[in-house]
């Protein structure tokens, strides 16, 4: 069984479905724009764009508004999406098929959630490009291209947590996304939308635990600095690959007993 | 053990319970027996009808043999391998349709949801490519244009055979379908059958579960009959009429109050310890009773007059040699009666 050939079956069925849904093609194009409108509007709530860049603690608003537009479509949204494919699959009637694939289903699960994380970072990426080439030129694009990499990287410590959440969703027959609630909170302890320092106590502690919030300081040194500070970007990767390590690790825990659990209730 | 796993399929004393919670406030917890020790045998190479009315537990054991659903005891074994212990060498080994109506992406094609199906199960580009042709032309679907055809655009007939067709694509040695012609037109359950007989003749086995007799008759080589969780007889279509063989099967088609007649039924089988049953069939409500031969003339007369007292129109009354139907009738005394009995 060739792993390859089931993350090959989960992009294609993207894009399949985007080919049959022309309309959500468009709408798709659009949400990175929508959010970044929504960010825009949070951020000028201070008063004018120069008291915003001031507040955030960034050079370049616009492309860091178009960069946390992406971070907040792709980065958190893992979590959501590999328990919204498993839901889909129930309701459309394809679990039990999905089941019969003759790999673990949690391996199944972590690659129909890595591959669909990375299509919709890929896809918000293409949205967004055009618009940071003729608003900040060449370089706005590459820098963009470097938070594509942070991102992707960022992904990595949800990967179990998603699958968790898909797993214990499918197992406590939930019939819908419960787990999308974590989204807005993920984004409101990651500094987004406001400095971390402005948070309450509370949340500021759940932001040094949140993966996302270490995506968006890298948003903001790309937006900041041509060439952000070596030593900061090693902080980043090394916290993230700890995160990685410590949530990956605690998720196969639960994931091997949840898996055992679906079978013998018969949840799928 | 060793002559457990050298037959195609095997169960052995399977039980699943279910736990039904009602109520919000106050929930109540109570426990199902969905199957109750079921055991049966099927050797390669044949047809296998597992036949019982809904909630038998049909779909309990093809769960169980397609590794969706753990039993609480028991073992079962699919080509040589113990579902609970490797289950991902019984998946290898199976291809599986569990409903007509779903399960299958709605808006990608035929072909495309074949690919999908074929990547996933681990099929190479090459092997899949030519596999899904074959396949699209084996079970027609080309011919209907369902290759082409969005999912959601599909008839229940199309559904059918791409559902056979995602079965097969593996090219499994082991068939589990779960009622593969339910609400099927007769033409396209015609077809799905002689398919299916194709396959066997190729070396396949095949499990198929099914409410209809006139299926379970026509198609099955072995048919294990089940009720309330449990296999009550097991046996070729033939063997298993031999059991009836000094009885004779008494037939009144009727039109007027379906619950008259159930009311008739009870009243006919408390009388003269006679199994009946009644069910709904080509806009008439047939009642089906079965009787030793020596009185079934005689039962005859009094059913069509008392069916007369009762306000019913009879439309045909007769005396037939029993079907399978009338195995099943007199193994269950009559089953819960039921209007879901359709031939095709």
């Amino acid at each position: 069984m060739s792993l390859k050939s089931i993350a090959k079956a989960e992009l294609l069925i993207h894009l399949w479905w985007l080919k049959n849904n022309r309309p959500l093609l468009v709408l798709w194009f659009l949400w990175p724009y929508l959010t970044a409108l929504f960010i825009l509007a949070l951020g000028t709530a201070y008063g004018r764009i120069e008291e915003f860049r001031e507040t955030m603690g960034i050079a370049s608003p616009i492309l860091y508004i178009f960069v946390g537009s992406a971070v907040v479509f792709a980065s958190a949204s893992i979590v959501d999406i590999a328990t919204g494919i498993a839901l889909w699959h129930r309701w459309i009637g394809t679990l039990t098929y999905i089941y019969l694939v003759p790999v673990r289903f949690n391996t199944y699960l972590v690659l129909s959630g890595v591959v669909g994380g990375l299509f919709m970072i890929v896809q918000n990426f293409a949205a967004i490009v055009p618009a940071i080439i003729i608003l900040e030129g060449l370089s706005g694009g590459l820098r963009l291209l470097a938070v594509l990499g942070v991102m992707i990287l960022g992904m990595v410590p949800l990967i179990g947590v998603a699958v968790v959440a898909a797993i214990l969703t499918i197992a406590a027959r939930v019939e819908t996304n419960v787990v999308s609630f974590i989204n807005p909170l993920l984004l409101l302890v990651s500094g987004i939308f406001y400095p971390v320092e402005i948070l309450p106590r509370i949340l500021r502690v759940l932001s040094d635990i949140v993966p996302v919030t270490y995506i968006v300081e890298s948003a903001k040194l790309i937006a900041t600095y041509a060439y952000p500070p070596g030593s900061t970007i090693v902080y980043i990767a090394a916290i993230l690959a700890t995160m990685a390590l410590v949530y990956n690790s605690w998720s196969a825990l639960i994931v091997s007993r949840s898996e055992r659990y679906i079978r013998r209730r018969g949840t799928i | 053990m060793d002559s457990l796993s050298s037959s195609a399929i095997a169960a052995n004393k399977l039980v699943k319970y279910y736990w039904e919670k009602k109520g919000f406030l106050k929930p109540t917890i109570k426990k199902v027996e969905a199957l109750r020790g079921v055991s049966f045998r099927v050797e390669w190479g044949i047809i296998y009808g597992l036949l019982g009315p809904n909630g038998a537990g049909k779909t309990t054991t093809v769960k169980i043999l397609a590794t969706l659903l753990e039993p609480d005891s028991g073992e079962a074994f699919v080509a040589g391998y113990s579902t609970t212990r490797e289950p991902l060498e019984v998946r290898k080994r199976i291809g599986v349709m569990l409903s007509v109506e779903r399960g299958f992406f709605w808006r990608l094609t035929g072909r495309e949801n074949l690919k999908y199906f074929g990547m996933l199960y681990g099929l190479s580009s090459r092997v899949l490519e030519e596999r899904v042709e074959e396949l699209i032309e084996l079970l027609g679907l080309r011919e209907l244009g369902a290759d082409k055809k969005k999912f959601e655009d599909m008839s229940l007939g199309m559904k059918a055979r791409l559902g056979l067709a995602r079965a097969l694509l593996k090219d499994p040695p082991v068939l589990l379908l779960d009622e593969p012609t339910l609400g099927l037109d007769p033409p396209s359950a015609r077809y799905i059958r002689r398919l299916l007989r194709e396959l066997v003749s190729q070396g396949k086995t095949i499990l198929v579960t099914t409410h209809n007799m006139f299926e379970a008759e026509t198609l099955c080589d072995r048919v294990g009959i089940i009720h309330r969780g449990e296999i009550i007889a097991e046996g070729s279509p033939r063997e298993l009429k031999k059991r009836v063989a000094k009885k004779l099967s008494i037939l009144l088609r009727l039109v007027g109050s379906y619950r008259v007649t159930e009311e008739l039924s009870r009243w006919v089988s408390s009388r003269n310890s006679v199994s009946s049953r009644v069910v709904e069939r080509d806009r008439a409500i047939e009642l089906r009773v079965v009787a030793d031969r020596a009185e079934s003339e005689q039962l005859l007369a009094v059913l069509v007059k008392a069916a007369v007292d009762r306000g019913l129109k009879v439309i045909e009354s007769r005396v037939e040699e029993p079907t399978l139907e009338d195995v099943f009738i007199e193994l269950t005394g009559g089953g819960s009666v039921s209007k879901e009995y359709s031939e095709s």
